[in-house]
């Protein structure tokens, strides 16, 4: 608990190459995806739930739904790769990747993030005309089964679709595009 | 539900998986080896050999290609550094293929480049259920049929999403599918289906039977599409093999039939599906496969009034959330084009496509057989006016150029079906002959028909729509099996034309 005190205060803190700007996106209640390479090179593609910036350890921890991801969750124990993306209604979206991930149990912040952000994501989903049982049920992770995927993020890329996607974020002064989208 | 409980997957054969990929290899990627699949069987170590067993059909995971809910794709590059990104669109080919689309030369399709190999997270918007695929890269698509669909499809999405000018279609990447995972069973039961589609496609059938010429058939096709399948917006244009373009002969639910209005081959829908002889379907409102009622008001605003006065205005909606036009072949060869069109969003899913297609097909059938059917009842010879109830005479007006035909001064068709109606004019004005056949119309080298029946068909199907929907004084009466007859109700002046100058 002392921990999750010391991140909860570090929310508005950001983490590697992750602006205090970006940390809070990542935590805005958004589609969350993940991905794991094994050791061969083969990826898996996985969708997440929500993502905490754990900014004293410079850290994202992303809470995944272990039901359906096994062969990601595997590729994770066996020392794989991995990325996140987050994306928002306006299509700005940005990728943090990790050489190496651990798993965790999620804490009480975690879980907190989690039910703040999948209200955040349940509503941006009907904003965007889904039908009330899908909002509701896309975002839905147990809590008693759910983990974390545990990952320090060493390289983000800006991935808003046109020019700049794929671009190393600390080479973008506007790494969300947000000059771009309303101009 | 225990983890193991949810996490059903389905390993690729051995001998399907070990087929090398001639598409991958040319572009200079590395066989992948399918035993490196992680996750194939639950629990089995990564390199030991997969059982036998089949992948389901992507038939039965369609619903959640519809690029309604975003999808996930993970790909690697050489050093196993995974990349993870959102897409919209994950493409159904075959029970074996997806495809996804390749917009950007960015990181995702450098790792496609380098190692042949993706993963996609699927979800179905109706079940909620979602799909892990494992993908093994075979070839890309730069035209086709596929690479048409798909562009289609994307520009309604792009324009839904407020994307229009940065999604831009470059490719069509073609995967094997090697892999299927359950990530999350159902959840929401999908709704009732409104109707079973293969029983309406057997009613259709048998209701389309029952025709007994060729405007009849595709009256009541157009019928049933309304009555049996709630298509309330469909419209049959058939495929002028000189000019390239189609032209309308039957539409229902539209504010004026515009039967006779023409499409070039490429144009809109309609057009894009006859050239690629491929079903063309979109979810969304776009603007990128508007017709031509642009150009034409282009053409009229710099004074170029020939073609719009010429020009009868495509009956289709003007802002169609969905569309799915269907091509009428015979073999190989394009007959025309089933279109319908809704104001709802996502109206057409592949179900429907599906049935349309089976409809649309039995038309050719139909429309290549129907010549030879059992003639109409004979329509009894018209009752002659006498001199005193005569109205005033009509001058029929002859654009030799283009064939096209006015009536005093307003414009009534042209082309093929043009130079019939002057053809018979001038015969009857010559020699006061009503009565004629299909035959000697055929024969006739003046008309320039193409070799197939139907052609000469649709066109009399074309021009007596044309005629009885402007109330015209002269109409045409089938009176027999392969006779039909003219009735002239005044007067006929007849006027060779040269075109106004622009």
């Amino acid at each position: 608990m002392k921990r999750d005190a010391a991140a909860s205060a570090q929310a508005g803190q950001g983490t590697g190459p992750l602006s205090a700007e970006l940390a809070a996106f990542v935590q805005s209640g958004i589609t969350v995806l993940i991905g794991a390479s094994d050791l061969h090179g083969t990826p898996v593609a996985g969708f997440g739930f929500s993502c905490t910036v754990d900014a004293a350890a410079g850290e994202l921890r992303v809470l995944v739904d272990p039901a359906g991801s096994a062969p990601l969750l595997a590729a994770v124990r066996a020392g794989g790769s991995v990325a996140a993306s987050f994306t928002d209604l306006e299509h700005r979206s940005i990728q943090a990747k990790g050489a190496r991930a651990r798993i965790e149990a999620p804490t009480p912040r975690d879980l907190a993030d989690y039910a703040r952000q999948s209200r955040g994501h349940r509503d941006w989903l009907a904003l965007a005309g889904f039908a009330p049982a899908f909002c509701t049920g896309f975002v839905r992770c147990d809590p008693q089964t759910a983990v974390v995927v545990v990952f320090a993020p060493e390289q983000a890329f800006r991935q808003t679709p046109g020019p700049g996607a794929g671009e190393a974020i600390h080479a973008f002064p506007d790494p969300l595009g947000r000059a771009e989208r309303s101009a | 539900m225990s983890p193991p409980d949810r996490a059903r997957s389905h390993a690729p054969s051995r001998a399907e998986s070990r087929a090398p990929s001639p598409a991958a290899e040319a572009e200079g990627m590395p066989a992948p080896d399918p035993s490196l699949w992680p996750g194939a069987v639950p629990g089995a170590p990564a390199g030991a050999p997969a059982p036998e067993r089949a992948l389901p059909s992507m038939d039965l995971l369609r619903n959640a290609m519809e690029g309604v809910a975003a999808s996930a794709l993970a790909t690697c590059d050489a050093q196993g550094m995974v990349n993870v990104s959102i897409i919209s669109q994950v493409h159904y080919v075959d029970p074996e293929r997806v495809a996804l689309s390749y917009q950007f030369f960015n990181k995702t399709r450098r790792n496609l480049l380098s190692t042949g190999r993706a993963s996609v997270a699927i979800t179905d918007p109706a079940t909620l259920a979602q799909h892990r695929l494992q993908l093994v890269y075979e070839e890309t698509r730069t035209e086709g049929p596929l690479f048409e669909q798909m562009r289609a499809q994307l520009m309604g999405l792009a324009s839904h999403s407020g994307m229009d000018g940065v999604f831009r279609l470059r490719g069509a990447d073609v995967f094997r599918v090697v892999g299927v995972e359950t990530v999350r069973p159902p959840e929401i039961a999908p709704p009732a289906p409104h109707r079973n589609l293969m029983a309406v496609a057997r009613r259709v059938f048998a209701a389309m039977a029952g025709a007994r010429e060729l405007g009849e058939l595709f009256d009541l096709t157009l019928e049933r599409l309304a009555e049996d399948l709630g298509v309330e917006h469909a419209m049959i244009l058939m495929h002028d093999e000189g000019s390239e373009r189609l032209y309308t002969v039957a539409s229902r639910g539209y504010s004026a039939s515009g039967v006779g209005s023409e499409v070039a081959l490429g144009e809109g829908v309609v057009g894009v599906a006859a050239r690629e002889r491929a079903a063309i379907r979109i979810g969304h409102l776009t603007s990128a496969y508007g017709y031509a009622r642009a150009i034409r008001d282009q053409a009229r605003e710099a004074g170029l009034d020939w073609d719009a006065a010429t020009a009868i205005p495509f009956p289709g909606l003007g802002a169609p959330s969905s569309q799915l036009a269907l091509p009428i072949l015979r073999g190989e060869r394009l007959l025309g084009v089933l279109l319908c069109e809704s104001r709802r969003m996502l109206r057409f899913c592949h179900d429907d496509e599906d049935a349309l297609a089976l409809i649309a097909g039995h038309l050719g059938a139909l429309a290549a057989l129907l010549p030879q059917a059992a003639a109409a009842p004979e329509a009894p010879a018209p009752a002659r006016l006498g001199p005193a109830e005569r109205p005033p005479a009509v001058t029929v007006r002859h654009f030799a150029f283009d064939d096209s035909v006015f009536l005093d001064n307003d414009y009534l068709i042209k082309g093929v079906a043009g130079a019939i109606l002057w053809r018979l004019l001038r015969e009857h004005a010559a020699t006061g002959r009503e009565e004629f056949n299909t035959r000697e119309l055929r024969l006739d080298p003046s008309l320039r028909l193409p070799d197939h029946a139907e052609n000469l068909d649709a066109r009399l199907v074309l021009l007596r729509k044309r005629l009885d929907e402007r109330e015209a004084p002269i109409r045409i009466e089938k009176s027999g099996r392969g006779r039909f007859r003219l009735c002239i109700a005044v007067p006929v002046e007849l006027e060779s034309a040269a075109p106004p100058q622009a």
